[in-house]
C-alpha cells in the first residue's frame, strides 16, 4: 500500500497532536496476540485491526455458536460451526487488508503457549476460564511481555495492564498480585452459568484495545498497577491499585510453566466427595474416620452424638494438623455449604486427602434421625 | 448438660413507647430498623425466632410475632409469652431495642446455663434481665407469680435457681450493649457512636452472597479483623477468595481502617 491511502485510512488518528505520525509508525510496526477471539477478543481485534496494528494474532479452539452472537460481534448467523480465531481474522482481514493476521486454532496448554506468544511484542487476555489466565499471566511474566487483562460477569467488567513497570515508581505487578490463588472451583460462577450482558465485554475489550494502542505508542498513563472495575447497573468506574505480593508463585522459565499443571491448580476436574446423613451414619463408626466440626466454637447446635474433633475455618487454613494426614476425613457445619467448600479447598493444597464433607450439614443429619423436639 | 437441647429466641417488643411516640424497634439506625440488627445477631444461635408484640407492624420481619397472654404486665408478661409458646429446652429473650447486642454476648450467656432455670447478666453490678436466658421447666412458676401479681422482675428471679452472671471485663459485652435507646436524644448518641462507619463496596457475585452492593460496617481496627467479622457475619465468604481494597489500594498484608474509610471487596472474574 503507498502511502497516500495509508495517510487516509489512519487520517482521525493523525490529527491528534499526543499520536501523530510518529505513534502510528510505532503501530504499525507492532505485533500483538488476542488470546480468546469470544465477547472481549471480537471488539478488541476489531479496534486494533482499524487502528493499523501491524500484526495481530488470534488464538481460539472454538467454533461459533448461536448463543455467542449477542457479545461476540465479529460473527454472523453464517459463521455458525466455524473455528473463531479462523473466522475473526476473515473478518478483521477485510477491514484492513493491510496488516498481516497469524491464526492459532486451537487451545493454548502450558505445553504449545511459549512458541504461540514468543514472537508478539504484547498479549491482549480475552480467555474465559481462570486455568488459562494464569497461564497467559505467567508466560507473560517469564518473556517480559506487557498483558492488558479482561474478564467480564454480569453487568461487571475488569480491565488492567500486567506486567509494565509504572513510569514513575519502576513497580511491575501481575495478576498473580491481584489474586495470588485461584478461586474454589465452582464457587463462583463463569458466564456460561450466570450470564453478561453483551455490552459489557464490548466495554472492557474495547478499553483492552485501548490500552494496548497506549502502550505501544508511549501515550498517555497505562493502567498499570491497577484494575478498574465497571459496573454497569451503577454507572460506576471503581480503579483499585495493586501492590507486589511477596508470596505468589513465580516462574522463571518456560520448562517451569511446561511443568505446572494448570487445570489441577484451578482444579477444573475436582469435585467434592459428599456424604448423605445415612451415609454419613455407616462411616463415622468406621476405624481410621475422623470427624470435624469446621463451626466457629459458639455455634449451635453442639454436638454430643459422635466423637470428633473441633476445628475451625480458620485453623484449618492456617495449620492442617499432620497427624490425621493418613485418616479418611468427614467435614461438617450447619448446611453443608461450608464443609463442601473447605474440603475442596483441603484437596487443592493436599490432594492425596481421603476427604468427605456431610451433604446438608449437621441440621440434615439431625434432622435425618429426628433428633429434634419440634 | 445435655447438648442436644433445642433453643428459641423471643424478642420482646411490647408495645407502644410512649416517650419516643413509636415503636423503639422499628426505628432506623443507619439503614435498618433497631429490631433487625437484633434479629440478625441472635439468629444464628438458635433454631427458632419469635418477636412477643400487640403491634403488628413486626410482621414485616417473616417472622411469627405473638401477643401477651397476661396483658400489662411489662416485660415479665413477655417473658410468659414466650415460655407459654415455646416447645424449646431453652429460651433466649432480648428486648428490641438492643442494637448492639451480639452474638459472642448472647453465646456467653447459653454457655452457663447448666443447671439453672435462667441466667441473667449482671454489668456494672446493674441486673440486665433485658437479655437473659430461661430454661422452660420455669413455664408453670412464672405463669403461678404472675397471676398472683407478682411483676418485678427481681423478685420473680428470686423464686428460681437463677445465675446472675457478671459480664464486666468480657470481651462479648461492651460498654454500649445494654445502653437501651430510650429517648431520641439516646439515639442520636448511638447514631453517633456507628457512625462515621466503613463503606464497603461490594463487587462482582460477592454481591449476592452479602446480598448487597454497599454495606455499612461497625468500626473494624484492620482488614484482617473486617474479614473476620464479615465472615462471621457470612459463613461462605470464608471460602471464597476475593481482594479487600482499602480506599482503592489492595495491599498485601492487613492494614488499618479508620472510620470514613471505604473498603472494596474484589473477586475474580474470568467471564471473556
Amino acid at each position: 500500500m503507498d502511502s497516500k491511502p495509508k495517510y487516509q485510512r489512519y487520517l482521525r488518528q493523525l490529527l491528534l497532536n499526543e499520536f501523530g505520525p510518529a505513534a502510528q509508525e510505532k503501530l504499525l510496526k507492532s505485533s500483538v496476540l488476542v488470546i480468546g477471539a469470544g465477547g472481549l477478543g471480537c471488539p478488541a481485534l476489531q479496534y486494533l485491526a482499524a487502528a493499523g496494528v501491524g500484526r495481530i494474532g488470534i488464538a481460539d479452539g472454538d467454533v461459533v455458536e448461536l448463543s455467542n452472537l449477542q457479545r461476540q460481534i465479529l460473527y454472523n448467523e453464517s459463521d455458525i460451526g466455524k473455528n473463531k480465531a479462523t473466522c475473526a481474522a476473515e473478518k478483521i482481514t477485510a477491514l484492513n487488508s493491510s496488516i498481516e493476521v497469524e491464526v492459532f486454532a486451537f487451545h493454548l496448554t502450558n505445553q504449545n503457549i511459549t512458541k504461540v506468544m514468543i514472537d508478539f511484542d504484547l498479549v491482549i487476555d480475552g480467555s474465559d476460564n481462570f486455568a488459562t489466565r494464569y497461564l497467559v499471566n505467567d508466560c507473560c511474566v517469564v518473556h517480559g511481555l506487557p498483558l492488558v487483562y479482561g474478564a467480564v460477569l454480569r453487568f461487571e467488567g475488569q480491565v488492567g495492564v500486567f506486567n509494565v513497570p509504572d513510569k514513575k515508581t519502576k513497580t511491575v505487578t501481575d495478576y498473580r498480585d491481584l489474586f495470588p490463588e485461584p478461586p474454589q472451583p465452582n464457587a463462583l460462577a463463569s458466564c456460561n452459568e450466570v450470564g453478561v450482558l453483551g455490552v459489557i465485554p464490548g466495554i472492557i475489550g474495547v478499553m483492552q484495545a485501548t490500552e494496548a494502542i497506549k502502550i505501544i505508542t508511549g501515550i498517555g498513563q497505562p493502567l498499570t498497577n491497577k484494575i478498574i472495575t465497571y459496573n454497569a447497573l451503577h454507572n460506576s468506574f471503581y480503579d483499585t491499585e495493586i501492590t507486589p505480593s511477596l508470596k505468589k508463585l513465580t516462574f522463571l522459565s518456560s520448562d517451569e510453566i511446561e511443568s505446572f499443571d494448570y487445570a489441577f491448580f484451578c482444579s477444573a476436574h475436582y469435585k467434592v466427595s459428599e456424604l448423605s446423613p445415612e451415609e454419613f451414619e455407616t462411616l463415622r463408626t468406621k476405624e481410621n474416620v475422623v470427624v470435624i466440626d469446621i463451626r466457629e466454637k459458639h455455634e449451635l447446635p453442639k454436638v454430643n452424638q459422635f466423637q470428633h474433633l473441633n476445628i475451625t475455618i480458620a485453623e484449618l487454613y492456617n495449620a492442617f494438623p499432620k497427624e490425621i494426614l493418613q485418616k479418611e476425613i468427614v467435614l461438617f457445619c450447619n448446611t453443608g455449604a461450608r464443609s463442601t467448600a473447605m474440603a475442596r479447598n483441603l484437596k487443592q493444597r493436599h490432594p492425596e486427602l481421603n476427604l468427605h464433607s456431610l451433604a446438608g450439614g449437621i441440621w440434615a443429619w439431625k434432622k435425618q434421625f429426628k433428633l429434634f423436639d419440634e | 448438660m445435655n447438648n442436644n437441647q433445642t433453643i428459641h429466641a423471643y424478642i420482646l417488643a411490647g408495645g407502644k413507647s410512649s416517650r419516643m411516640g413509636s415503636d423503639k424497634g422499628l426505628l432506623l439506625l443507619g439503614d435498618k430498623k433497631i429490631v433487625e440488627l437484633v434479629i440478625e445477631q441472635v439468629k444464628p444461635l438458635v433454631q427458632k425466632l419469635v418477636i412477643v408484640s400487640n403491634n403488628p407492624e413486626y410482621q414485616q420481619f417473616g417472622l411469627e410475632v405473638i401477643p401477651d397472654v397476661i396483658k400489662d404486665a411489662g416485660p415479665a408478661g413477655g417473658i410468659h409469652a414466650a415460655l407459654a409458646h415455646s416447645k424449646a429446652d431453652k429460651l433466649v429473650i432480648l428486648s428490641c431495642d438492643m442494637p448492639f447486642v451480639s452474638t459472642a454476648a448472647i453465646a456467653s450467656l447459653l454457655e452457663n446455663t447448666i443447671d439453672k432455670d435462667i441466667v441473667v447478666p449482671v454489668f456494672k453490678k446493674k441486673l440486665e434481665p433485658m437479655l437473659s436466658v430461661y430454661s422452660t421447666n420455669c413455664r408453670a412458676k412464672w405463669e403461678e407469680l404472675l397471676t398472683n401479681n407478682t411483676f418485678k422482675l427481681q423478685t420473680l428471679f428470686s423464686h428460681f435457681n437463677t445465675l446472675e452472671l457478671n459480664v464486666d471485663g468480657h470481651p462479648a459485652f461492651s460498654d454500649r450493649l445494654f445502653s437501651n435507646i430510650n429517648t431520641v436524644e439516646d439515639l442520636q448518641k448511638a447514631l453517633g457512636n456507628r457512625n462515621p462507619e466503613i463503606k464497603i463496596l461490594v463487587f462482582g457475585q460477592l454481591s449476592e452472597l452479602v446480598n448487597a452492593t454497599e454495606l455499612s460496617w461497625h468500626s473494624a481496627q484492620n482488614t484482617n479483623e473486617l474479614i473476620n467479622q464479615l465472615q462471621q457475619r457470612f459463613p461462605l465468604l470464608a471460602v471464597i477468595n476475593y481482594r479487600v481494597a482499602v480506599n482503592k489500594k489492595i495491599n498485601q498484608n492487613s492494614v488499618q481502617i479508620s472510620d470514613g474509610d471505604t473498603v472494596a471487596l474484589l473477586p475474580p472474574f474470568s467471564g471473556g
